[in-house]
């Protein structure tokens, strides 16, 4: 007893001395753990989300987690230093479908453990983005934020104005419907372009385009380019890969380019600086008859306060072509070539190196769940769109909360998951150093735009300047890549 | 805690004191250095945050001043404040923001080359604070250098105002922890400086209840032993009281040595016997002190000394004594070691029974036995020499007879000479009749007493033949039913007690007036278990009374006039079946049929071992 006496003792001595700072609260499972993520400063768009969760995630698990938002410039560059700077280290990797390559194939991503994937409910993900965005080498690495498809937007009151559609067939000698080619959509936006077609004493024109110098822009021009040149049976889209030769200066291209900026005189004439963001902006104010974008300007349409059109849009896949440039034969066939484009999705990449890696996986499968991403493919301001097979379930609830109505909603819905059900589809390049490929051709058809350059100069020497990358980094190297970023 | 000692209890109470106000000063002395260093910790905290937070504000202002140059002067002088208060932190403190300052400081670097662009020299901002003067060429359209530098200027300042925002963060998280760590020790000091005086107060007094308790407990405890024990020292007295009392009292000589074979003490008997008076005077003495011879002396001592070496008792073994008169004695020793509590050897106890009386008395019983079988010899050669007389009446009638008759014709002197030879060979032939008979009688009642192996119906037909003579002259039948066993034993010794029994038979006939036909049957058999044979003899004589059967087979009893028996004939019997042949010889009465008649007698039972018989 005496024992126990003192043992009482030193108990209550040492109980009396304990450090009672650390609370044994069970919910708070992160407490004293701090991530960082990276993602580019998009305002409202993709990091504003994130932004919020970040700070309702943190308030939940007693985790801090600081998101940092350099300039879209900035962001890759900063990348880059944190893998190979020790003192900078980001969690979160929040990149683009381009941006990733490189980090995949350096081996820098924690691949999705398996009770993240239960926890995101991986088997919901549509088979597109796994194939082509989320997994590398058949390694499943992505976490699915946002699920970009590249769609056609048109005012279907106007198109379905019976004066218009009366005169465009006087004059086009076809029906006025949503453009199947781009040589339809060519006239349409003619059609539409330079008159008040909606009574509001301005005048209007037929298209919006992102030309601004940047990623919208060359994103879009690919995008359309595709119709040109993205042979079906041909997954090679920028380069042949087995020689790693830049295919962007074939004929297809230079087409493409051509139309490109042909197009812009069908546009309002600020069109030079319309970013992405600019295009929705226009469309949605009743600007123009048409616009090619993300699936965000269908949200936008819809529940955008500054939104003049809503109820009044259209849906269209993108339009086709009658031919289509073979690079391999080097010759334009006859055939009715219609690409889908899943240019520019937003993922979230896990850093293998993260000190608090279960906290940074947690977080991932978090903001890419279905619950978050359910609500956030609904608003226009998110820049998230569809990328689960329950995002395109009857749920319209959601979508009515957020200004659409049921059959906007579906039609909606059918439009792009008819894109995604297509088998001809164009991918954003994913090799080391994409973002300058992407820099120099967007410098040069930035030149072909500003007319310093012709289409065919321009992408020659965007070309040649791609070479001249592809060697510098090792031209087998980027075969090897560039056929894995394919599944090639 | 029941077995502590007081002694131990009090050394424990004071240690837990002891150590209770070294813990209690320990602990408070660790409160108030843990709150020194925390203050001093939290002012370079403080410190740190305050330059930071001057450095925060100062690269907002490099957003939105008009005076730009002056505020990049003030901006990079809160730069090198604030290294200077970041490098003074302690490490801990220093380690959480490390990262986030490193992180901003390459942004910085990038910022001030931009800021130190000609292109962005106050003529070209015109004056204007950087966003404003970009969101004019924004406004405007412009898509020049100032204005992408301007805007990249600004995105990486508002991305070095995060990094700042994260340090701010933890600058405050550090202050609130630290503060709040103060505050705790602050807490723990006051509670600590309450509470331990009361535990120790507490402590105090527990040991205080627990040791009176305790004491209390053992008073007690001591006074039921005290009682206990005074009761057990009187019994103990009384018990040694009796014990001296009985060992005094005893006619046996108890006396006890240490292992060295000197005597510790002995009772008033053996101090009687070796002439002393009082125990006190035998202490200190050995075996050679005392009266009796050194050849004795030495016997006891060695005899000692093997119980002693052996740590074997020896019991009951006789052994004599030279008295201090001069006389031998027998005694009836014992001798077992003494141990004490531990079984530790420590002596001798003995004790002796003076015998000698009983070895005279032994002496005599043996003497008187040999007299008795003596006299049952006498009486049996008595018995024989009527036999004797019985077997030679007729042989002496025929020779008497043939004489008598032979000097009647010698006399007429019609005597023939084969008459003569005829007759000579009839008296030849009935004298060497009765030499047989002589031998035949000399070679059972010969005293010779080895063990031989012997026929059992052989042995009870020749005594038959020796009482044949006696129990015809009574008309006493003899009915035999027994078969050839084979023993080993005293053949002669077995004929005694089988004359013996048949003569009481006979003579027990004598007092009865019966016109029944006299019968002794003669039966021998072996138990199932072939253990013992039995030999018995049943007559029909009415049976022996009562009150006498009990003793007819004591010495010297009879029911016979004195010059018909002397009463040992039984006893001797009896003594040869037990003692010489480890058998029992008893006597009942028993109604029995023979022929479809009924008969009452005395039923004599021979019990012989036969398988150690037969062993032998």
């Amino acid at each position: 007893m005496i024992k126990l006496l003192f043992i009482t003792i030193l108990v209550i001595f040492f109980t009396g001395c304990e450090n009672k700072t650390a609370r044994s609260d069970i919910t708070q499972k992160y407490l004293n753990e701090t991530i960082t993520i990276i993602t580019p400063n998009l305002g409202k768009q993709i990091s504003g989300p994130i932004l919020k969760e970040a700070k309702q995630f943190a308030q939940e698990t007693g985790a801090t987690i600081r998101v940092v938002t350099p300039s879209w410039a900035d962001t890759i560059p900063k990348i880059k230093e944190s893998i190979i700077d020790d003192k900078i280290n980001y969690d979160i990797f929040v990149t683009m479908t381009s941006w990733s390559g490189f980090l995949f194939s350096n081996n820098t991503i924690e691949p999705i453990p398996q009770w993240a994937k239960d926890k995101l409910d991986w088997k919901d993900i549509l088979p597109i983005y796994k194939k082509n965005i989320l997994s590398w080498n058949g390694v499943d690495y992505a976490y699915p934020y946002d699920g970009d498809c590249v769609n056609l937007y048109y005012r279907k009151d106007i198109f379905s104005n019976e004066q218009y559609k009366e005169k465009f067939q006087r004059e086009y000698g076809y029906e006025l419907l949503p453009p199947k080619t781009w040589n339809q959509y060519k006239d349409i936006a003619k059609f539409f372009t330079g008159w008040d077609w909606d009574n509001d004493g301005k005048v209007e024109y037929g298209i919006a385009e992102s030309r601004l110098k940047g990623y919208g822009t060359i994103l879009q021009f690919f995008t359309q380019a595709a119709a040109y040149t993205k042979y079906p049976n041909d997954k090679a889209y920028y380069f042949d890969s087995d020689t790693m030769k830049p295919r962007i200066n074939n004929p297809g291209f230079v087409k493409a380019l051509e139309e490109y900026i042909e197009l812009m005189q069908y546009a309002p004439h600020e069109i030079y600086k319309f970013s992405p963001r600019d295009v929705r902006v226009n469309f949605i104010g009743g600007e123009v008859a048409m616009c090619v974008d993300w699936a965000n300007t269908g949200t936008m349409a819809q529940n955008a306060k500054e939104s003049i059109v809503k109820n009044l849009v259209g849906y269209s896949q993108l339009p086709g072509l009658e031919k289509a440039y073979n690079s391999q034969t080097k010759k334009w066939d006859t055939l009715f070539n219609s690409p889908s484009s899943i240019s520019g999705n937003w993922v979230l990449l896990v850093n293998k190196n993260s000190k608090h890696k279960q906290l940074a996986i947690d977080f991932a499968a978090h903001m890419s769940s279905k619950k978050i991403t359910s609500d956030l493919v609904t608003r226009g301001d998110s820049g998230v769109n569809p990328s689960r097979y329950s995002h395109f379930e009857n749920n319209f609830d959601l979508w009515d909360k957020h200004g659409f109505s049921k059959e906007s909603a579906k039609k909606y819905l059918a439009t792009l998951q008819q894109a995604l059900n297509n088998t001809n589809v164009m991918t954003d390049l994913r090799i080391e150093d994409s973002e300058k490929y992407y820099n120099v051709v967007s410098l040069y058809i930035d030149k072909a735009i500003k007319k310093e350059l012709t289409p065919k100069q321009a992408l020659d020497k965007a070309a040649k300047e791609w070479d001249i990358i592809t060697n510098s980094i090792g031209r087998e190297k980027q075969s090897k890549l560039y056929k894995t970023s394919i599944n090639e | 805690m029941n077995k502590l000692l007081i002694r131990n209890l009090t050394l424990y109470s004071f240690f837990i004191l002891l150590i209770s106000i070294v813990i209690s000063f320990i602990i408070m002395f660790y409160y108030l250095s843990e709150i020194k260093t925390l203050d001093s910790r939290l002012q370079k905290v403080s410190t740190a945050h305050n330059n930071f937070l001057k450095l925060k504000l100062n690269t907002e202002r490099l957003l939105t001043t008009v005076e730009l140059e002056p505020t990049k002067k003030t901006w990079k002088n809160t730069i090198e404040t604030f290294n200077k208060a970041f490098e003074l932190l302690p490490l801990n403190q220093k380690q959480k923001v490390d990262e986030l300052w490193y992180a901003s400081k390459k942004e910085i670097i990038t910022i001030k080359e931009l800021l130190n662009k000609e292109l962005v020299s106050p003529v070209n901002l015109q004056a204007k604070p950087i966003l404003i003067k970009q969101g004019e060429l924004f406004a405007n359209g412009d898509s020049s250098l100032l204005y992408f530098t301007l805007q990249e200027l600004t995105k990486k300042i508002e991305y070095l105002i995060q990094y700042e925002n994260f340090i701010l963060d933890e600058f405050d998280k550090m202050e609130k922890i630290d503060i709040n760590h103060i505050r705790k020790n602050t807490t723990q000091t006051i509670y600590h400086a309450i509470f331990f005086p009361l535990i120790i107060l507490v402590i105090a007094l527990f040991l205080m209840i627990y040791t009176t308790r305790k004491a209390t407990i053992i008073e007690k405890n001591l006074l039921d032993t005290k009682e206990i024990l005074e009761s057990t020292i009187l019994q103990e007295k009384d018990t040694r009281l009796l014990i001296n009392n009985i060992i005094n009292s005893i006619e046996v000589a108890i006396f006890w040595k240490d292992i060295n074979g000197i005597y510790m003490g002995a009772n008033n008997y053996f101090l009687h016997a070796i002439g002393l008076k009082s125990s006190d005077s035998i202490l200190g003495k050995s075996d050679f002190d005392m009266p009796w011879a050194q050849k004795e002396a030495q016997n006891y001592i060695d005899d000692d000394n093997r119980i002693l070496k052996t740590g074997k008792p020896r019991l009951n073994f006789e052994e004599t004594q030279t008295t201090p008169n001069g006389d031998t004695i027998y005694l009836l020793t014992s001798k077992l070691p003494l141990t004490n509590t531990k079984g530790d050897q420590i002596g001798i106890l003995a004790s002796y029974l003076d015998i000698t009386e009983q070895k005279k008395s032994t002496l005599e019983l043996v003497h008187k036995d040999k007299l008795l079988a003596q006299q049952s010899k006498m009486a049996a050669m008595g018995e024989m020499l009527e036999n004797i007389a019985h077997q030679w009446r007729q042989p002496l009638s025929v020779i008497s007879t043939a004489s008598s008759g032979l000097k009647m014709q010698k006399q007429f002197s019609t005597i023939s000479d084969d008459s003569l030879y005829k007759t000579l060979d009839t008296i030849t032939h009935t004298a060497e009749h009765l030499s047989q008979t002589i031998n035949d009688f000399r070679d059972y009642f010969n005293p010779n007493k080895e063990v031989a192996k012997f026929d059992l119906k052989t042995i009870i037909e020749k005594t038959l033949y020796f009482v044949q003579s006696k129990l015809k002259n009574r008309n006493i039948t003899i009915i035999k039913q027994f078969d050839n066993i084979e023993l080993f034993g005293l053949e002669n010794e077995l004929v005694q007690v089988i004359i013996n029994i048949l003569n009481n038979a006979r003579d027990a006939f004598e007092y009865i007036e019966s016109d029944e036909e006299k019968l002794i049957l003669i039966n021998t058999l072996i138990d199932e278990k072939q253990d013992y044979v039995y030999i018995t003899i049943q007559d029909n004589a009415g049976g022996i009374q009562k009150d006498i059967i009990n003793r007819i087979f004591e010495p010297y009893f009879t029911t016979k006039y004195k010059s018909q028996g002397t009463g040992i004939g039984l006893y001797m019997a009896q003594e040869m079946i037990e003692k010489h042949m480890n058998g029992e010889l008893n006597v009942k009465n028993k109604i029995f049929n023979y022929e479809n008649k009924s008969y009452k007698g005395a039923l004599f039972t021979i019990k012989i071992p036969f398988k150690m018989t037969k062993d032998k």
